[in-house]
């Protein structure tokens, strides 16, 4: 049996190896996901170890509680400018130093276009005296003088600066022109992390971020004397550090630093990690397919080792030791391959605008474990039934003729009604967390398990629909090539089960990219719908290219002092605890309320709401039932910088996802609060003024039209659907390596017909285009199916948010099938040129 | 084909219609495999087949039938020799005109699995001409499909057909586009005396009645006496070539060149009805 078993995996080497290449495919998506979050992880720890190398303990602003310390930042915060010397004066306390930072922005050597815009925001950092902190500068010396800066090394290059070089930071207030003197790294690592980094001198740094001595260091680093230990220092800077700081080792400051960074990305692997499992769950019905096809094409050879009197065990026994031998394959191949998905991974995220660091690549234990077994369960799992049904073959079929393919199959009803009853429990599923029964984690499942279920059912209910659709795709084709149209539709529908499992792999893939499309769309228009009931302001000012990072609070008078305007105010968002529950901040100028820049409508019957006044705040109305707030009801809030504040509430208003939610304060409110810098800027009067106005002092600003602003902002989503795509590209890519296999067996099954019908007289080029449409059929019913899926998954989930606006992107729908068919010629292209290849000699020789 | 010939064709006719013969086969040579295991399947073979002659070869298990049959075909090309179909001489043809000529001057019919499953029979017939892309002429396809005897199961498919009706479909799609030769390698080999007898029928009245050009491998003595030439073959080379008679002679001539232990002839002698 062992020499048999051989001897067929090498026979089909080839077939054995496109089939690991599914599972190759879901286990290297795995691993590179694995191993590129290890890698970041080890990185962030890395940088987190040498920012505080030789420091002994580390004071911080107080991360106020029930503050998202990870969610906000802390460059609103700072310790008082005494503290230095409070801390120096501690017992075992060699050194104090001060660090000031804060967000900037940096420009290009033009001085005009950002640096970094879309990533996550710069950062300007004090310089530390040498042997305090991990930096080192790659070249050139760091900075001494009140006009002298240090790039972080990447950042110097993007910029396409050089040591010597002037360059421009804008820090709170205007831009100041600096000399490049370096360029830095944290220790062996070379950066920063993801986020650019700016060193100036000290004077130089909180000049830039305008720090008042109230709020001014960021950190204070004390160095040790010799012979102390680091947790008793610590205690002794505790006892004079004062209330608003928290004193950690610098050991511990390290660890919670790269801690609340990885916390900050931790979405990152579930994400990847969710596409890579939908890739694997792709490929299995890849795998399921292959062995279907094989064992039927194996029953003559089964039926014969049983009459040759091998138990049916035995048989079990060499299938099972062939799917074993796939998946160890696929999984040791895929874990070979994640070393290079990981990287590519990191540079799709760079892609988007995040460089996050990769030192030493991590190649852990749990990954290979990992690999491994879901490797190995997806095979097992896949070709159990297949495996089952070949091993029931009685020896009798042995003696019988020599089974030509048949020339119509059945479809067998079984399936179809697990199917439609599988689907009816993905829908109830589907319905249960949608309708919000379930919820949080358990609501999660119900959805991702009721998805998974309805894409099973359509799976299993596909086949019915292979014939009454090819046939409807196959009439144009006959029409436009004649009879390789003909047969290509007749050998699509004849054996039904197979072409649906083949195009449901395609099917899954689309309909999940259909899904990130209407959704992404209906997103769109949500979007578009709520920012044009808000901001009626004809010019909006937002940072160059519709950063993320805001713009100075200063913008905001450069703007109203421009001619031709009137009235100008910022709109900014930010967080707030109540009661120990988050919310979000909405802040408007009181003057962009008064003027009717922005409108707000209130839900208590008053109208159009106005600037609600210092102290004060309006409620939105889902915010107001989850607080049970009302009117003239008073809120303790407290800030990003964790001070507490009074809020009384003068109203309500309606909120909606995008624009206006939870609390809605003005500026000077949200100033106490810790929130100063704007994201946009709203003001009447003509863009062309505004822009010229900006252009002096505010570069990486931009003045637009609502209209254009709007469209701006709407077009984000687009940015993030792009990604959508690259992930679900891959379970695409497996979907087509499925048609591949299919193709490639079901050829080798047709090998005499094609024969017969080179010997009759059809031209090889007839054969290939035979082949080529079969392939269109296929990938266009796993079109047409996942568009359908894919449209009612995200009319169901976006009936569930309030105010979605469901739009359907038909230009967009059909452009994909268009493209779902094109892509299924160009998997068929190699098993064409096979099916055109073959001899008439060759294929009758089997007589 | 070219549109001169076309036109010269009947001229052709008239003036040569004996001595121009639709194949000719001049001196194939063709070996398989090298050195120790080399086997020559045909060794010098030089044979012509006229318009309106129905000719059988014959000849042992291994004797080289299928091969010349493939040669003169145009399915396999000979080591040496020149094969001629129709006035073509195939040696000098690219794939795409060879398959032109087998799809527009020559039918064919195989031993087994002459038809697409996915077809109906009359489809099948068709199919040639499908793939031509020329229409049938109507008339002529019901004639065939009468000759054929299938009138009520041409929208049948192969599967629900027995072995003879299917072979019978098979020889009308070869008929169908009025090819210059059909070859038909044992188109009997797997049906019963009855069907047998059906197909044969039906090859020798398209002889009769069409003025096809029919050449017939087989190793049965009885479908051969259907035959108006017997061709022999031994080791790749021609033993025997002259009129067929009845199945008695075609035993005998089998039973001359073949040897006493050798079970072929033995087998071939067996007919229930001989
Ligand atoms: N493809 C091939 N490879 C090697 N030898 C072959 C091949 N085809 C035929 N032969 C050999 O050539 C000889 C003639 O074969 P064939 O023409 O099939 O004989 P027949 O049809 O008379 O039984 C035989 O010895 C056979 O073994
Ligand atoms: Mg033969």
């Amino acid at each position: 049996m062992r020499v048999l078993l051989l001897r067929s995996l090498r026979e089909r080497f080839r077939r054995t190896v496109l089939t690991s290449l599914a599972v190759v495919i879901g286990v290297a998506l795995i691993s590179g996901t694995l191993i590129f979050t290890d890698t970041i992880s080890r990185s962030f720890d890395e940088i987190g170890e040498v920012s505080y190398r030789g420091v002994a303990v580390a004071v911080t602003p107080a991360v106020p509680i029930g503050t998202p310390s990870s969610e906000g930042s802390d460059d609103d915060r700072g310790l008082p400018k005494d503290t230095v010397d409070r801390v120096a004066g501690a017992p075992g306390v060699r050194i104090a130093v001060g660090q000031v930072s804060g967000p900037a922005i940096i420009y290009r050597k033009d001085g005009r276009t950002r640096v970094g815009g879309q990533g996550p925001p710069t950062q300007l950092i004090s310089a530390l005296p040498p042997g305090v902190g991990g930096v080192t500068y790659t070249s050139g010396r760091g900075p001494t003088g009140p006009d002298e800066v240090v790039f972080d090394t990447a950042t110097a290059e993007r910029a396409g600066v050089r040591v010597g070089d002037t360059v421009v930071v804008q820090g709170e207030g205007p831009r100041r022109r600096l000399r490049l003197v370096g360029t830095a790294g944290l220790g062996e690592i070379g950066s920063f992390g993801p986020r650019p980094t700016v060193i100036a001198t000290q004077a130089t740094a909180a000049d830039l971020l305008g720090r008042e001595d109230r709020r001014y260091w960021s950190q204070v680093l004390a160095l040790s004397a010799a012979g102390t230990r680091d947790e008793q220092v610590a205690a002794d800077v505790r006892r004079v550090a004062g209330d608003g700081a928290t004193v950690r080792t610098g050991e511990d400051q390290g660890a919670r630093q790269s801690k609340e960074i990885k916390d900050r990305i931790s979405f990152l692997p579930t994400i990847l990690l969710v596409f890579a499992g939908i890739a694997t769950f792709v490929g299995a019905f890849l795998i399921f397919n292959t062995f279907t096809i094989t064992m039927a094409q194996r029953q003559r050879e089964f039926a014969l080792l049983r009459a040759l009197g091998a138990a049916r065990g035995q048989v079990r026994a060499m299938v099972a030791a062939e799917a074993f031998t796939v998946g160890l394959l696929g999984a040791t191949l895929g874990l070979v391959a994640g070393f290079v998905v990981a990287p590519a991974l990191r540079a799709l995220i760079k892609a988007f605008g995040v460089d996050l660091p990769a030192t030493a690549t991590v190649f852990s234990g749990r990954t290979i474990l990992v690999g491994f077994v879901v490797g190995m369960a997806v095979t097992a799992a896949a070709s159990l039934l297949p495996a089952r049904r070949a091993t029931r073959v009685a020896p009798v079929e042995a003696l019988r003729d020599a089974a030509a393919p048949p020339g119509r199959g059945a479809v067998p009803r079984g399936p179809v009604i697990a199917g439609a009853v599988i689907g009816v429990v993905g829908v109830v599923g589907l319905g249960l967390s949608l309708a919000g029964t379930v919820t949080d984690d358990t609501g999660t499942a119900f959805a991702g398990g009721g998805a998974g279920l309805l894409f099973l059912a359509a799976t299993l209910i596909s086949p019915v629909l292979v014939g009454p659709i090819a046939r409807l795709l196959g009439r144009p084709l006959q029409r436009l090539f004649g009879l390789p149209g003909r047969l290509a539709q007749d050998n699509a529908a004849r054996q039904p089960g197979r072409t649906a499992i083949t195009s449901s792999a395609l099917m899954i893939g689309l309909a999940l990219v259909v899904f990130a499309t209407v959704f992404a769309a209906g997103l769109r228009e949500t979007l578009r719908g709520d920012i044009e009931r808000v901001v009626a302001a004809p010019v909006v000012v937002q940072a160059s290219g519709g950063s993320f990072s805001g713009v100075p609070t200063s913008v905001v008078g450069a703007v109203r002092r421009a001619p031709g305007v009137q009235s100008a105010g910022g709109v900014g968002f930010s967080r707030v605890a109540v009661g120990g529950r988050r919310a979000s901040l909405t802040i408007f100028d009181a003057e962009a309320l008064r003027t009717g820049l922005v409108r707000l409508q209130r839900t208590d019957g008053g109208g159009r709401a106005g600037d609600p006044g210092v102290g004060r705040a309006y409620v939105t109305d889902t915010v107001a039932d989850s607080l049970g707030a009302r009117a003239g009801r008073t809120l303790i809030a407290r800030g990003t910088n964790g001070e507490d504040h009074l809020l009384r509430i003068v109203g309500i208003v309606q909120g909606s996802a995008s624009a206006v939610s939870g609390v809605v304060v003005n500026g000077e409110t949200a100033a106490e609060f810790g929130t100063t810098q704007p994201f946009f800027v709203v003001a009447d009067g003509s863009r062309e003024a505004v822009q010229r106005a900006l252009s002096r002092d505010y570069p990486a600003t931009e003045a637009l039209t609502r209209g254009d602003w709007i469209t701006d902002q709407t077009g984000q989503v687009n940015q993030l659907l792009g990604l959508v795509y690259a992930l679900l590209g891959l379970s695409v890519l497996v979907a087509l390596f499925g048609i591949v296999n299919t193709l490639t067996l079901s050829i080798q099954e047709r090998i005499r017909e094609l024969g017969l019908l080179r010997a009759v007289g059809a031209t090889r080029a007839q054969v290939r285009r035979m082949v080529l449409l079969e392939a269109v059929i296929t990938a266009l019913l796993g079109a047409l199916l996942g568009a359908g899926l894919g449209f009612v998954l995200a009319a169901a989930v976006g009936a569930t948010l309030d105010g979605f606006a469901l739009s359907i992107p038909i230009g967009q729908i059909a452009l994909l099938i268009v493209l779902t068919g094109a892509l299924g010629v160009v998997a068929a292209i190699r098993p064409a040129r096979r099916a055109a290849k073959v001899e008439v000699l060759e294929a009758i020789a089997g007589e | 084909m070219t549109p001169a010939r076309d036109v010269l064709q009947p001229l052709l006719c008239v003036n040569a219609h004996v001595s121009t013969p639709i194949v000719q086969a001049d001196a194939l040579r063709k070996t398989y495999g090298r050195g120790e295991t080399v086997v020559t399947a045909l060794d010098g073979v030089s044979v012509d087949f006229a318009a309106g002659e129905l000719a059988a070869i014959m000849g042992p298990s291994g004797s080289g039938k299928s091969t010349l049959m493939h040669c003169v075909a145009g399915l396999d090309r000979p080591d040496s020799g020149t094969v001629t179909i129709d006035g073509v001489e195939t040696g000098s043809l690219d794939d795409k005109r060879l398959t032109e000529l087998r799809r527009d001057r020559i039918g064919f019919v195989f031993q087994a699995f002459n038809l697409l499953p996915v077809l109906t029979a009359e489809e099948n017939i068709l199919l040639p001409l499908t793939i031509a892309g020329r229409k049938p002429d109507p008339e002529w396809l019901e004639s065939l499909i009468a000759t054929v005897g299938l009138g009520d199961r041409r929208d049948h498919r192969p599967s629900e057909l027995s072995g003879g009706q299917q072979q019978r479909v098979a020889v009308a799609r070869a008929l169908a586009s009025r090819p210059a030769v059909i070859f038909a390698d044992e188109p009997t080999g797997n049906l019963d005396s009855r069907s047998s007898e059906e197909v044969l029928e039906l090859l020798r009245r398209s002889v009769d009645e069409f003025g096809q050009t029919v050449v017939m491998v087989t190793h049965d003595a009885h479908s051969a006496s259907y035959a108006d030439r017997l061709v022999l073959l031994k080791d790749g080379a021609i033993v025997h070539d002259g009129p067929a008679g009845g199945s008695d002679a075609v035993h005998e001539r089998l039973r001359q060149i073949t040897d006493p232990e050798a079970d072929a002839a033995g087998t071939v002698a067996r007919d229930p009805r001989t």
